[in-house]
């Protein structure tokens, strides 16, 4: 097998096409590679991967390779090739507990990321270029080129779809604030066209959405797509559903619902992100897998339990990006048979890993978790 | 809302009753308080004796975890080493005692108690002291525990001795909950405390003695705490190892390790068998455990935090770890120095060190108990000093560091519930 060529097809073909079973046999093999290259080059992985999990060659299913948690990427500089082939180390925005994770990117990943989303998105949104609206500051993707934040990631994903991106939000004293002018030549220029819009969920409700209502301001775009994602645990605490969300935004957009479309996806697995499709689920591409483990027995759920969500993906060549088990809680909703047509997996993600409540006199750990 | 589960010997559970505020409860508390006040407290214990057998009888009952300590504690000789250490004599609870200068051991009078959800038991520890020495009590108990108490205070409630019930006891008792953020009720429950007894952690300590609260009513503070282990080389050098190691994974396993007297750290010293060895001993002890006791509880959270730790400990190439696939038991392997943050649910870190001595630079006030399997006693005795000086308030056997006694954390608990009232006369 030319593990290269295998990767490249699988990224670079028409996504969401292959049926569950095919979709196994074919990554199983490459992740079984994959996972072997990475535990030779680096002993510290060969340590993890015999440690808690068995031999590449008897992996019977991609369940059966061991998940890297997506904070190791926070304590440990996690490489799979030499450094003078990292052309970039990407530090994802440290929002919860104040660390960054590091991940090393090389040119075939760099490269591989960028066409793995490109398929994705152009399945949901088709392969157009237009004009994109970027519901955020200009600084989210400024300063150091090599911080990305969930925030900014998203912006830069879409705009590989942008033939002109424009920045609708301005900062000022940590606060976000509408810059109408913009938005209003915006409007002027591509009224009525096809357009992408993309910002982070709780900037658009928050910031955005709120600021063009108290400005009476009419926006008019039938043909738009609204992709966003990031900040719903907020929002559920303001009952904001999804369901609410899109209707709002929809309305304010003058568009269908169905036009506004929320995506999961992590800095950790840049080129993997997970759209909500006419059905409301999210669909795992050709070349990845979403995988919900029982938090317990760490066996994968059966349809409709919850449990831990695991992305295993092809793309990365340089940091061991196999499977990445996250701290966000899925489950599963079917396979090969969403409405939608889309082959494969489908789930939905329910949240973040809470702690129930202060467990008692033996918790000296709140000490320490009051900021997460 | 406050959700009432017991009020004066009634139980409404599971299907609670609902009370807009705290206040109509009072009378029913208060006119109990009067009958356990004129109630001889030696018969109390009598009936708490006889709750002790029944508990270990009852079907009811008998499944409970920790209910065969409890039913040990409850027994007569327990409890009057606990009043005599704490009150001199019993009689104190009766009469006033004593000739000219007479003193009497009055309940203060209502007693709050705040329980946690970490041990679903130990809110009848916190119940029995207060109610031996006569104070009505109210407890306010996370619904995780009600289904236990109800369950043992349905047996103490029928229990028997001279004419005596549980039933008629439990007049002075309410159990309620309401929501940590309701803020009036917690007020309320405050107001009416004669003393605040608080169990729980830092954020339920300081929520709760920041409420008002009346101007003579006493605080009595049962807050976090952190437990940990040491082997010195004597002892595991020695024929009984094994044994050692099962009596540790028996107070790794109990309370799913969320109690302040669960270890999380065992430092082992150097020059008896080495920490790899210890490790895979402890792993087949809480392997064989955890197959007769398996996990009731599972609490993503901390299955998160059993993953990441896995996981660092497998990453890094100066440690090591022990599990099955399942995260259930999980045995850590380090040579970081000091203390760990605890992970819970049956995760133990295991640290070589020089000496047993070289931990106690380690020892903050936070450390409540301290498992020994100390063979050389002259060592045990120095370490024992050196650690209680730096605020650690008990030094015990492995095996026995969820063994509930009088002190805790430093205090002698059934005299913080007690006015000590003078009667002055002579000839």
């Amino acid at each position: 097998m030319d593990l290269k060529q295998t990767v490249n097809d699988l990224i670079a073909r028409e996504q969401f096409k292959l049926p569950q079973a095919e979709k196994e046999g074919a990554l199983l093999p490459v992740l079984a590679q994959q996972v072997k290259e990475n535990a030779a080059f680096s002993p510290q992985l060969e340590k993890f991967y015999t440690t808690l999990g068995k031999e590449p060659s008897a992996y019977a299913s991609i369940a059966d390779i061991p998940p890297i948690p997506v904070s190791m990427f926070k304590k440990f500089a996690l490489k799979t090739c030499p450094d003078d082939q990292v052309s970039r180390v990407l530090n994802s925005s440290a929002t919860t507990s104040g660390i960054p994770s590091r991940i090393y990117i090389n040119k075939e990943t760099a490269l591989r990321q960028s066409k793995g989303l490109v398929a994705i998105l152009k399945d949901f949104i088709g392969g157009a270029r237009r004009p994109v609206l970027a519901i955020d500051t200009e600084g989210v993707n400024k300063g150091d080129a090599d911080t990305l934040s969930a925030r900014g990631a998203a912006i830069r994903g879409i705009s590989n779809f942008g033939k002109k991106l424009v920045y609708v939000m301005d900062e000022k004293d940590g606060e976000l604030f509408l810059n109408r002018e913009r938005l209003e030549n915006f409007m002027a220029e591509f009224k009525g066209q096809e357009i992408l819009v993309s910002g982070f969920t709780y900037i658009i409700w928050t910031r955005f959405l709120k600021q063009v209502q108290d400005a009476g301001l009419k926006l008019d775009f039938p043909a738009m797509k609204l992709v966003h994602s990031g900040g719903w645990k907020k929002l559920s605490a303001q009952a904001v559903t999804k369901d609410k969300f899109s209707k709002a935004l929809a309305s304010a957009f003058n568009t269908k619902q169905e036009n506004i479309i929320d995506f999961y996806g992590m800095v950790e697995q840049l080129g993997v992100i997970f759209l909500d499709c006419e059905a409301g689920h999210k669909h795992a591409p050709d070349f990845a897998e979403v995988i919900i483990r029982d938090p317990y027995t760490m066996k994968e759920q059966p349809h409709g339990k919850p449990g831990l969500i695991e992305i295993a993906s092809i793309i990365p060549s340089s940091y061991p990006g196999q499977a990445i088990i996250t701290e966000d809680v899925g489950e599963t909703v079917g396979v090969d048979d969403c409405p939608c047509g889309r082959k494969g997996k489908y789930f939905v993600f329910r949240s973040r890993v809470e702690r129930a409540e202060t467990r008692g006199c033996g918790d000296t750990f709140a000490e320490r978790r009051k900021d997460e | 809302m406050i959700e009432v589960v017991m009020l004066a010997g009634e139980f409404f559970h599971p299907a609670h009753k609902d009370a807009e505020s705290l206040n109509p409860l009072l009378p029913a508390v208060q006119a109990g308080f009067e009958v356990l006040r004129k109630t001889d407290k030696g018969k109390v214990i009598d009936l708490l004796q006889k709750f002790s057998d029944n508990i270990i009888k009852d079907p009811s009952t008998t499944g409970i975890e920790g209910v065969a300590f409890l039913s040990s504690w409850l027994r007569k000789a327990n409890i009057m080493q606990i009043v005599e250490k704490n009150l001199k004599d019993i009689s104190y609870l009766d009469h006033f005692v004593g000739e000219t200068k007479r003193l009497k051991a009055q309940p203060r009078g209502i007693a709050c108690h705040w329980i946690a959800g970490n041990v679903p038991t130990i809110g009848l520890f916190s119940l029995f002291q207060s109610m031996i020495v006569g104070n009505a009590n109210i407890l306010r108990i996370p619904p995780q525990s009600h289904d236990t108490m109800v369950r043992l205070l349905k047996v103490f409630a029928s229990s028997r001795v001279d004419g005596l019930t549980g039933t008629e006891l439990l007049k002075s008792t309410s159990i309620i909950y309401y929501d940590r953020t309701d803020q009036k009720a917690n007020e309320e429950l405050s107001n009416a405390a004669d003393v605040r007894i608080v169990w729980g952690g830092e954020e339920a300590v300081k929520s709760i003695t920041g409420l008002p609260r009346r101007a003579h009513c006493e605080d009595v503070v049962f807050g976090p705490k952190y437990s940990f282990v040491v082997l010195d080389r004597e002892a595991t050098g020695s024929k009984d190892l094994p044994r050692t190691l099962r009596f540790l994974a028996s107070d790794i396993l109990l309370f799913d390790q969320a109690a302040c007297t669960s270890p999380h750290v065992v430092f082992c010293e150097k020059g008896g068998v080495d920490v790899a060895s210890i490790a895979r001993l402890l792993g087949e002890e809480m392997g064989k455990l955890s197959k007769r006791f398996p996990k009731a509880d599972i609490d993503p959270f901390i299955m998160t935090r059993i993953i990441n730790v896995r996981a660092e400990h497998a990453l890094d190439p100066d440690a090591s770890v022990i599990c099955p696939p399942e995260n259930d038991w999980t045995v850590l392997i380090n040579k970081r120095p000091g203390l760990e943050e605890p992970i819970e649910s049956r995760t133990i870190f295991l640290k070589e060190v020089d000496s047993i001595m070289a931990v106690l630079p380690h020892v903050t006030r936070k450390v409540q108990t301290i498992g020994c399997a100390v063979d050389d006693k002259a060592k045990l005795v120095a370490f024992a000093d050196a650690a209680t000086s730096r605020g650690v308030a008990r030094c015990v056997n492995v095996g026995q560091m969820h063994l509930f006694d009088s002190p805790w954390d430093g205090m002698l608990f059934m005299s913080r519930l007690v006015n000590w009232a003078t009667l002055y006369y002579g000839e």
